[in-house]
């Protein structure tokens, strides 16, 4: 008579995870073993009693708040994309409308425009004369004082 | 290239476990709920074991398929989803039952399970409401990681390595466990069995 198998082979081969033809060879030694056929009785038992608890599951109806809750987070991943992409313009934009003052935006710096004298006189009324101006024009960083001009 | 040929490809019950993890890992929704379908069973089984309130079993086991959609793309194993899923669930679990601190965790290590227990009826095993309800109150009566052990191993079929791993424990450890699990199992079961002596 061949030598006991373990309980974690008599296990294996109850639960199937042995190789095939295993359990018959279990079951033809415990015919003439008492320790094995009772470990092997309780073994099946203990898969019966598992097994048979399957068929009364009833799952599929959970699918819907896993799938509303998985499309709700692709959403989420979707709308912070879209975020990142609009923040990115805006910054874009902005930095295109104020960060340069060569591109005809209002210059910020406290330095005084260069200006020629001609571009500051203003004809009045074709008489001849030139106004006397202030050099000075809040907000756009022209701070040059008053000028006062000679008629031509 | 592959993966758009292999989204033509219609799923079915014969469609490869490592297919639908790498169809469901492209984004393909239908993969995923395939992977759902094969696997929802055995998850709420093992939840529902481990925290004995169904209601509270099918919210952990929502919120362990949420956890695996969110963590697809870190399963490099693709034919072991099963012990994957196990084992997310098996966290999940274990922070319900933190949570509920109200809870008084039942500790069998020392009950008396050396006395040779007679072997069981098989004819009485055909399951009956009333012996599936006595069978889940033998579960019930095992600490909650004496039974997710046993439950890993006899129902869930996974191996005692796979388990060490889901488990944090050492192998002789999980083998210890469950041995002693099983035979406090026995015990009980076996006034309803209709065990010969």
């Amino acid at each position: 008579m061949k030598p006991c198998p373990s309980r974690l082979q008599l296990e294996s081969a109850v639960l199937g995870d042995a190789p095939a033809g295993r359990l018959g060879e279990y079951d033809a030694h415990a015919s003439s073993c008492a320790r094995c056929r009772h470990e092997l009785n309780w073994l099946r038992a203990e898969s019966a009693l598992f097994a048979q608890r399957h068929a009364r599951e009833e799952v599929s109806r959970l699918w819907e708040t896993v799938d509303a809750k998985n499309a709700s987070k692709r959403g989420r991943g979707l709308t912070r994309v879209m975020l990142a992409i609009a923040a990115s313009l805006l910054v874009a934009i902005a930095a295109g409308r104020f960060g340069s003052g060569s591109r005809g935006g209002p210059h910020k710096s406290s330095e005084p425009v260069p200006m020629s004298l001609e571009m500051m006189s203003v004809d009045q009324g074709g008489s001849g004369e030139l106004a006397t101006m202030p050099c000075y024009t809040p907000g756009f960083g022209i701070a040059c004082g008053e000028v006062e001009y000679a008629s031509r | 290239m592959l993966r758009l040929l292999a989204r033509k490809i219609p799923i079915d019950s014969a469609t490869p476990e490592e297919s639908l993890v790498e169809r469901a890992q492209g984004g393909e929704s239908e993969a995923f709920k395939a992977l759902f379908d094969r696997h929802v069973g055995s998850v709420r089984r093992f939840l529902r074991d481990v925290l004995r309130d169904g209601p509270t079993a099918d919210e952990a086991t929502q919120e362990t398929f949420v956890r695996a959609h969110a963590q697809l793309s870190k399963l490099e194993q693709r034919a072991r989803v099963k012990a994957w899923l196990l084992g997310i669930a098996r966290n999940v679990a274990f922070e319900h039952r933190r949570a509920r601190r109200d809870e008084v965790e039942l500790d069998d290590s020392e009950a008396p399970i050396e006395a040779v227990i007679p072997s069981p009826d098989p004819e009485r095993l055909l399951l009956d409401r009333e012996l599936e309800r006595q069978f889940d109150t033998a579960l019930g009566a095992l600490s909650a990681h004496r039974r997710a052990a046993l439950v890993l191993r006899l129902d869930h079929g996974l191996a005692y390595e796979e388990i060490a791993t889901l488990m944090g424990w050492t192998l002789p450890m999980v083998k210890n466990e469950i041995h002693r699990a099983r035979l406090k199992l026995r015990e009980a079961m076996l006034p309803h069995l209709g065990a010969r002596s």
